[in-house]
């Protein structure tokens, strides 16, 4: 059974709130009973009612039975305080929890459902194979839809380009966003929710720093490049078609992921989260990792709407054991943890990083990490962020107010932002090991690992 | 590639290919190699600024002109144990000062720093209070990083070292830095080296503000000697009315000062004794040389008459113990010698006030009785506030006499007039003794027993979010016991209920901050 730390506990809290609050119900008055064993973690809480949390140690997702819509609620978040700090005594499940436990491990191995690509084994009977055979059209003829209006929304994408081109980007500092939003709403009805996303981006270009019009003009050159390949997508190579496919904002299904996307056994270092709420109604979180083998970048997103759990519990700084199913593309970096057949179940390692003797993976050198984005972009063009580590780097905040990492040769990248008092205080001046996500132009710290010990530097949400 | 090529770029696609006739810019790079046969130029452009863009992200360089930071010194003390680490961590994110403060204080008597991944401590947590317990606590790291905070310049404004001993810094400090820190080293070299702080002093006195002045002379309190005596008369004629109140203070404390010897001569004249009684005859009117000597002429609060002031004025400036000398009997006597005074309640008022002052223990506690026992009927004719004179001399007072009342309040809460329970608990030093923590205990218990369920009243005890607080830690496991309330489903009860809960939680965290540093 994994340990938990605090530190792991607090990261899950959707905000600070429901952390103070979890913190406040760390207190073994306030549980009527409580237990654990090698799989679970149970307790009943005096609240304005008895509430029953359920935990499941492999995966730490939390069952509540009070009515609150964040997750985990404070509840679940108390409890897990309490067993960390060791409170909670070993005991046996009670009914309650044992037929959670039960009902959780039949539906994670219920059988996927039938799908059009997949047909069931043995299935002969002629009407069942006409049947399949039906499904299968009416799912080419919805992508070839598809096809025919994407195509044609870029058709008026190009135009509106070129007209953009040929009467010059000077005027768009006094354009509002609706400039950008009118032709991003086109996009979305001919269904290339991607491209849609780039020009929302762009919208905050102008103006917003000196050199404007030289990176606005490289968004937009790098737009025209995507509407470009999308021309000629049957020329790609499968990868690259695949990579141009999902920037386009055209995900791939379970099961394309599933039979086309690669499979990768490896430890993955947990390296850290954020949590993107800038959207209206959906939350991204990133998770990235890093394979202690392999040396690959790994990311697994996942989403939710505004107060929904995500569903699967990642604890920064800790290690992974699992095989990665990875979404095909010319540089593969969206995963998920596949539990399917052929797999073992994915699960958390007792030790996090930091009290691993074997030494993290990452750069010794900013120069190793530029060289791999440069690899990545041969690859593929648009590719925008990385997950790294990145081996004895020194913080520092210049006297104008900049904050930079400088590795031992005295290379240095920016830091995104401002305030990374935490950081400079781990390191005082002295090589540490950060984990960070690289976006081509600046390093948004994700978690240390100092004096032999993870510190998460994202804000717990 | 260079700049002003891709800036050429830049440059056509700002105006607009419509307005930029002649050749397609070129970015310098090797993607003008790219053939793009048949596209309009507004597309050429686009897609070439594109490629460039891409081709300067997989060619970019780190930069090679950041400094790298002088590293933080060595730490010369252990960080405390991860455990009390988390729990500090626990108590910093839900703000809970009060036990901060014994959890600082406990890191720092077990000779522990705290680890930098609790650095920088929130702001407000950094109060006057407890800023030279936290420098200590936050070792060299914390030092360190106060030069790139500006939230944390007050690690700045402290010396570095701790203890007595001069940083090797000083005199570039003493010219150049803040006045906070400049105080600082002034105060530190004054208790080692007073005549050497004294030339430091006298050297910049023309050139500093009156602020500034007034508060480097108050430092002369520290060590002074007679050799203080001409830089403080000096001082006396000072423009500034602030700084002539600092020097007539610290002469004051000079017994052998011409101001002391000029007050204690006016005081002398003032009160009368013929081995009996004692009694007063206050000034009738004061000279020009009064507010001179640092007295001053009328009362801001106007709550007494001038005599009674004025007579306040110069018993509060002279050691209680020039009148054990004076008149050849103790502080016990002379104050029960003032019985029939009409002056009586003044004198003890300002007796009180020099024996602080003075810091003299054997007047404190003979006043310490007398204003016990001092009869409420006279204390509201005069308009004094027996716990507000108290509270001062409670100090100075041996422990044993503030728990004789704290346990006589305990068994009766109304045994004082004028002394609420809370007040003289509150006296006690903490963590109080268990024969006291008992008593409370026990009192609690009792009183919660007692209430009744159909009260309409908040029953709020003012006494026990301080008890949990200063309850030692031999008592923890009584105070734990469950304390019992009769079943009620009454509203006003649950206040009560939830203080009891708090207090339980304080104790609990409590129990845990001595586990995990122990002393």
């Amino acid at each position: 059974m994994p340990t938990i730390t605090a530190e792991q506990v607090l990261a899950l809290a959707p905000d600070s709130s429901s952390a103070q609050a979890g913190r406040k119900l760390a207190a073994a008055k306030h549980w009527k009973s409580m237990g654990r064993d090698g799989a679970g973690l149970w307790g009943e809480c005096l609240g304005s009612a008895l509430y029953q949390v359920r935990v499941d140690l492999s995966s730490l997702s939390v069952k509540c039975s009070c009515p609150s819509r964040k997750f985990p609620c404070k509840h679940g978040i108390g409890l897990l305080l309490l067993a960390a700090e060791g409170a909670v005594p070993e005991d046996q499940q009670p009914e309650w929890m044992a037929s959670w436990m039960a009902k959780r491990a039949a539906t994670k191995e219920a059988p996927k459902t039938v799908t059009p690509d997949q047909p069931v084994a043995g299935a002969a009977a002629p009407d069942a194979q006409a049947q399949v055979e039906a499904a299968k059209r009416a799912a080419a003829k919805r992508v070839e839809k598809r096809q025919r209006l994407m195509t044609a929304g870029l058709d008026g994408l190009d135009l509106w380009l070129s007209d953009l081109m040929r009467n010059g980007l000077g005027g768009l500092e006094a354009r509002g966003a609706s400039f950008w939003e009118s032709q991003a709403a086109r996009m979305v009805d001919a269904q290339a929710p991607g491209v849609a996303n780039r020009l929302r981006r762009m919208a905050g270009i102008p103006g917003a720093s000196e050199d404007w019009p030289e990176r606005l003009l490289a968004e937009l050159g790098k737009l025209a490049l995507l509407s470009h390949a999308w021309q000629r997508l049957d020329a790609l190579d499968p990868p690259l078609r695949d990579t141009v496919r999902q920037a386009m904002g055209w995900n791939l299904s379970t099961v394309e992921v599933d039979t086309r996307g690669e499979l990768v056994s490896d430890r993955w270092a947990v390296l850290g989260q954020w949590v993107d709420d800038s959207g209206e109604r959906i939350r991204v979180q990133r998770t990235w990792l890093l394979g202690e083998r392999s040396q690959r970048s790994a990311v697994i997103m996942q989403f939710a709407t505004a107060y929904a759990p995500f569903a699967e519990v990642y604890p920064p700084g800790s290690v992974l054991v699992a095989d990665l199913r990875f979404w095909p593309g010319a540089y593969p970096q969206r995963a998920y943890a596949f539990d399917g057949p052929g797999s073992a179940p994915p699960r958390l390692l007792e030790e996090g990083l930091g009290m691993r003797s074997a030494r993290l993976p990452g750069h010794e050198r900013i120069n190793g990490l530029l060289r791999v984005y440069a690899e990545g972009l041969a690859r593929d063009p648009w590719l925008d962020r990385l997950g790294c580590a990145l081996r004895d780097v020194i913080p520092t905040l210049t006297p104008d107010g900049g904050w930079f990492l400088l590795d031992t040769a005295d290379d240095a990248l920016p830091l995104a932002g401002n305030g990374h008092w935490r950081l400079l205080a781990l390191s005082g001046g002295r090589p540490i090991d950060l984990m960070a996500e690289w976006n081509g132009e600046t390093l948004l710290p994700l978690g240390a690992v100092a004096d032999g010990a993870y510190i998460p530097l994202m804000e717990a949400r | 590639m260079s700049a002003t090529r891709a800036n050429s770029l830049t440059a056509v696609a700002l105006v607009g290919v419509a307005h930029s006739p002649g050749a397609a810019p070129a970015t310098g790079a090797p993607v003008d190699q790219l053939a793009l046969p048949g596209e309009d130029a507004g597309r050429d452009l686009l897609l070439r600024a594109g490629a460039a863009a891409i081709y300067r992200a997989a060619g970019r360089l780190p930069r090679r002109d950041v400094p790298a930071p002088d590293p933080a010194p060595d730490e010369t003390r252990p960080p405390c144990p991860p455990d009390a680490a988390a729990l500090i961590e626990s108590l910093l994110a839900t703000r809970n000062h009060a036990l901060l403060s014994e959890a600082f204080a406990r890191v720092a008597r077990s000779g522990y720093i705290l680890p930098p991944s609790l650095l920088p401590l929130p702001a407000d947590t950094v109060v006057r209070e407890n800023a030279p317990t936290l420098l200590q606590l936050i070792g060299e790291r914390g030092r360190w990083l106060g030069r790139f905070h500006p939230a944390w310049f007050w690690t700045a404004n402290t010396l570095p070292g701790g203890g007595d001993a001069l940083p090797p810094d000083a005199e570039t400090i003493w010219q150049e830095g803040a006045t906070a820190q400049r105080l600082a080293l002034l105060s530190r070299l004054r208790a080692n080296d007073p005549a050497r702080a004294r030339d430091w002093l006298a050297s910049v006195w023309k050139q500093e503000k009156a602020e500034t002045r007034a508060a480097m002379l108050g430092t002369l309190a520290t060590g002074l000697s007679p050799d203080d005596e001409p830089l403080l008369d000096a001082a006396v004629d000072d423009r500034s009315d602030r700084v002539r109140a600092v020097a007539a203070r610290v002469l004051t404390l000079l017994p052998h000062s011409a101001l002391a010897g000029r007050i204690r001569a006016r005081a002398d004249a003032a009160l009368t004794f013929d081995g009996a009684a004692l009694d007063a005859n206050p000034p009738a009117a004061i000279d020009a040389d009064w507010t001179r000597d640092g007295l001053r002429a009328q009362s801001i609060t106007q709550q007494h008459g001038p005599r009674a002031f004025w007579l306040a004025e110069l018993l509060e400036r002279v050691p209680p113990a020039h009148w054990v000398e004076r008149f050849g009997k103790s502080p016990a006597e002379l104050i029960a010698a003032t019985v029939a005074s009409q002056w009586r309640v003044t004198i003890l008022h300002a007796w009180a006030d020099a024996t602080v002052r003075f810091q003299d223990a054997a007047w404190a506690v003979a006043l310490w009785d007398a204003w016990l026992a001092m009869p409420s009927k006279e204390l509201k004719r005069a308009n004094e506030d027996r716990t507000a004179i108290c509270r001062p001399l409670a100090p100075m007072v041996p422990p044993a006499v503030l728990e004789a009342l704290a346990l006589r309040m305990l068994a009766d809460p109304s045994a004082y007039d004028g002394i609420l329970l809370y007040e003289a608990l509150d006296f006690l030093p903490r963590p109080w003794s268990l024969v006291v923590a008992r008593a409370y205990l026990d009192r609690l218990r009792a009183y919660a027993g007692s209430l009744d369920p159909k009260s309409r009243l908040t029953d709020r005890d003012g006494t026990i979010d301080s008890a949990a607080l200063a309850l030692p830690e031999e008592a923890f496991a009584e105070a734990l016991e469950p304390i019992a309330l009769l079943e009620s489903q009454n509203p006003y009860q649950t206040s009560f209920q939830r203080q009891l809960e708090a207090f339980a939680e304080t104790i609990r965290l409590r129990e845990r901050l001595v586990k995990v540093l122990p002393l």
